[in-house]
């Protein structure tokens, strides 16, 4: 019975690997999983997908928008505890050194972003299709995005054109000189205004006018007042943007991507994030971290209380200018208001960063510091106004125009014309700066303002002429390069 | 009785490491990204291994045996595959430069970081040392002091040095069975010595536990000379050196059983062959000066494996039991 059975066993075996050998649809498979760095670029959709990857990375700006505040003399770290992620304490401080995780996020995430764009320029001929030119002219903008703020925190950076670094790049390829990087953004973003939409595709992306806006920002940064003004006259004049009447709805969900905003980093609330990949999230975490600490009561969410505003920076603003109570919350009056409750952490000044700090009404999910939806409004027309003021104040090309665009400016902040600015010559461009400080209180251009302008030392405690203007390497950047790259003065 | 001794000589190349560490220009740090797998170079171990059993049947009802061995081990770089001559791996502490190494010549996965010399007493002393801020803020009495072993007179990373390494020189373990009529009796010890181990799983915050160490604080001079000051302020105390280092040799004695079968008599009856009744415990004991819960900790990863990032420990369990057979 035993060897029936087994004989019976032997033949179904049998039968079965022969009928399973038959059939070529066993063999000829689509390759799922067959995507290669090198054999990608083949359709609009792989395009697309790649120009989604570079994208991405704008999110995790929001650690630069935050350190270049407090950096600045506008607000202090805070925190918790004078231990509190202590990279951002030494920044505040102006005591960091090489070693700093948060220079080091900077230095990894923006260079991940440039080389995301790199990947898409290195093969932008390799398919064709119909509305290619928007997909890579939006890569050299994102690509000039990322340069400009790794040469604004680093200076001499290495820049590679035409394709992806690669391991191996840091041992041969030297940091190029300021004014080289600078070269790069502007051929990068000229191409990216002659191709670029003047509506993008979609809602976040970049447009012409963008691109035009980046473009004065960096001429602006080298003290290239004729083609700053002439190019940031080109946004101003092309009436595709206007001053939001009311302040304080640019920085509310509602003023998301309104008729002020040039250029937005887009936040979601719609992921979950976690603190082991935080530029994983598709929040801003930057709103988070400047929450109000242990906060309970109306309107906002409660964060880690970093990025206080200082009294210094509240008492900037004049009587009677709009600007200072959408920018600045005075948690004290607000709680006395309002009844709310909130806890103290390091060095309290008793304001918080109103325009960047948790609100209810957003979905909440885990971790909820680090999945606020708040836009970073990167580039904002009134910004834009003001850049074009200073370039024509302090190129000496027109102060009438010069005092039109400061005035829309304060027209907006006062609600009438009785704060108009009359001044000329270096009277009115001392106005223009003093204005971007309090227009764009919170917004991250401060530090890299007063450095532009040589006002950083003897504004900001603790600054070094000739070695704070920039920050270190990392630490990690120099090992890697074995000698090829030195570290910034002072450092 | 029986003796074996062996000497070993086992060489690996192309040691195949994840996640080597590279610059951050190539974009490994984005959403979806990561560190490459890479051939890292070779490692030699170099070793002897001895054992040696023993049995006696001291009579017809009492029977030992014991067996006892122990390996030795020396575990050197012989070439590490890149232009830097070293690779980095683990981390300790927010934000800090990794802290062990894989560089040739050395036990790879050595610890490097800081070498202290004992803690500030007054500021005079602070003064006459080389400045301390480049770790992270300026030094005050009760801070631990650091030497500055390139004597370029700045305490700055370069100063950084061997701190040790988590490879053991030698390890050992001693088992034991006894058997005496009915009764059985099993014992199994391992030892491990010479295994450094680095402590990472405090915390710097405000309002949280502390290791019971810290209450023999320096709090004025003349205090302490080995436990840094507490305090809420910024300080260089937390960056890596060799306070953080721990020697975690241990002796762990494993398993202990004691048993006892039924005598066959009474159990022929019933159709069972055998019936043994035991109790034992699972890690009894764990003889160390490591400070943390369990000196064995180790992630297993060859570059950075030597780094206790605090875990749940290993449990003591008890067992009861019953053998039947059929």
């Amino acid at each position: 019975m035993k060897n029936k059975t087994i004989k019976r066993l032997t033949l179904l075996m049998l039968a079965f690997l022969l009928l399973s050998s038959c059939g070529d649809d066993f063999v000829d498979r689509d390759p799922v999983y067959a995507i290669g760095s090198e054999s990608y670029f083949n359709s609009e959709d792989d395009y697309n997908n790649a120009l989604i990857a570079a994208y991405d990375l704008l999110q995790s700006t929001y650690l630069n928008v935050m350190l270049g505040e407090i950096a600045s003399d506008n607000t202090l770290a805070g925190g918790e505890s004078p231990t509190d992620v202590i990279g951002i304490q030494q920044v505040d401080d102006m005591i960091h050194t090489p070693v700093n995780a948060q220079l080091k996020n900077i230095w990894d995430w923006m260079y991940a972003g440039v080389n995301r764009a790199n990947y898409i320029i290195e093969f932008k001929d390799k398919t064709d299709f119909e509305g290619k030119n928007q997909i890579i002219a939006e890569a050299y903008f994102l690509r000039a995005y990322y340069n400009f703020e790794l040469v604004k925190w680093f200076g001499p950076i290495p820049i590679k054109e035409n394709s992806r670094f690669e391991v191996g790049d840091e041992l041969s390829i030297p940091r190029s000189p300021v004014s080289e990087v600078y070269l790069l953004i502007e051929s990068d973003l000229q191409f990216a205004v002659e191709n670029l939409a003047v509506t993008p595709p979609q809602v976040g992306r970049a447009g012409k006018n963008a691109a035009r806006s980046l473009l004065g920002k960096a001429y602006l940064y080298q003290d290239k007042f004729t083609e700053a003004a002439a190019v940031l006259d080109q946004v101003i004049n092309s009436n595709q943007y206007s001053l939001v009447e009311d302040y304080d709805t640019i920085f509310e969900s509602e003023g998301e991507n309104g008729p002020e905003s040039v250029f937005e980093v887009q936040y979601t609330d719609a992921e979950g994030a976690g603190f082991e990949c935080l530029q994983c999230s598709e929040g801003n975490i930057a709103v988070g971290f400047n929450g109000i600490r242990n906060y309970n009561g109306p309107v906002f969410d409660s964060g880690f209380s970093f990025n206080l505003p200082t009294a210094g920076a509240y008492n900037a603003y004049e009587v009677g200018d709009n600007r200072r109570d959408v920018a600045i919350l005075d948690i004290v009056a607000w709680a006395e208001d309002t009844g709310a409750t909130y806890g103290e952490g390091n060095e309290p000044t008793g304001y918080y960063n109103r325009k960047y700090i948790a609100r209810k009404g957003d979905a909440n999910i885990g971790d909820q510091n680090l999945t606020n939806p708040n836009n970073y409004r990167a580039i904002r027309f009134a910004d834009v106004l003001l850049m074009a003021a200073e370039a024509n104040s302090r190129g000496g090309i027109d102060d009438n125009k010069a005092r039109t665009y400061l005035n829309r400016v304060r027209r907006r902040a006062f609600g009438d014309n009785d704060h108009d600015i009359s001044a000329s010559g270096s009277a009115l461009t001392d106005f223009i700066l003093a204005e971007r400080r309090l227009e764009l209180m919170g917004e991250g251009q401060r530090f890299f303002d007063l450095v532009r302008t040589g006002k950083a030392a003897g504004t900001i405690p603790g600054f070094t002429a000739g070695k704070n203007e920039i920050f270190p390497i990392p630490f990690e950047e120099i090992q890697f390069s074995n000698g090829n790259w030195e570290q910034n003065p002072g450092y | 009785m029986d003796i074996t001794a062996d000497y070993f000589i086992n060489t690996r190349d192309n040691l195949l490491i994840p996640g080597i560490p590279v610059t951050g220009i190539v974009g490994i740090a984005a959403p979806g990204s990561g560190a490459p797998t890479a051939n890292a170079g070779s490692v030699r171990n170099k070793g002897f291994e001895f054992a040696i059993g023993y049995e006696e049947n001291l009579s017809d009802a009492f029977k030992l045996r014991m067996d006892y061995n122990f390996t030795t081990l020396t575990n050197k770089v012989l070439e590490v595959k890149n232009s830097t001559g070293f690779i980095e791996g683990g981390a300790f502490g927010v934000g800090q430069p990794a802290p062990t190494r894989m560089q040739e010549g050395l036990p790879i996965g050595y610890f490097y970081g800081y070498k202290t010399d004992g803690v500030f007493q007054d500021q005079t002393e602070v003064d006459a040392h080389p400045s301390q801020l480049a770790l992270g803020a300026n030094a005050s009495p009760g801070d631990i002091r650091y030497v500055d072993t390139n004597g370029d007179g700045v305490i700055d990373p370069d100063d950084r040095t061997d701190l040790g390494n988590p490879i053991p020189e030698v390890t050992m373990g001693l088992n034991l069975r006894l058997n005496y009529k009915n009764l059985d009796f099993v014992a199994y010890s391992f030892a491990s010595i010479g295994n450094d181990l680095i402590r990472n799983y405090e915390r710097v915050l405000s309002d949280v536990n502390r290791l019971s160490y810290v209450t023999e604080r320096w709090t004025g001079a003349g205090t302490s000379t080995s436990v840094p000051r507490v305090t809420t302020a910024a300080t260089a105390n937390n960056v890596f050196s060799d306070f953080f280092v721990e020697d975690a040799s241990y002796l762990r004695i494993q398993n202990v059983q004691l048993g006892y079968s039924l005598p066959q008599k009474s159990l022929n009856p019933i159709g069972i062959s055998k019936c043994r009744i035991y109790a034992g415990v699972n890690n009894l004991y764990t003889f160390t000066k490591y400070r943390g819960f369990d000196p064995s900790a180790s992630s297993g990863a060859p570059i950075g494996g030597g780094i206790d990032y605090g875990f749940y420990p290993v449990p003591r369990t008890y067992l009861f039991g019953l053998n039947l057979n059929f």
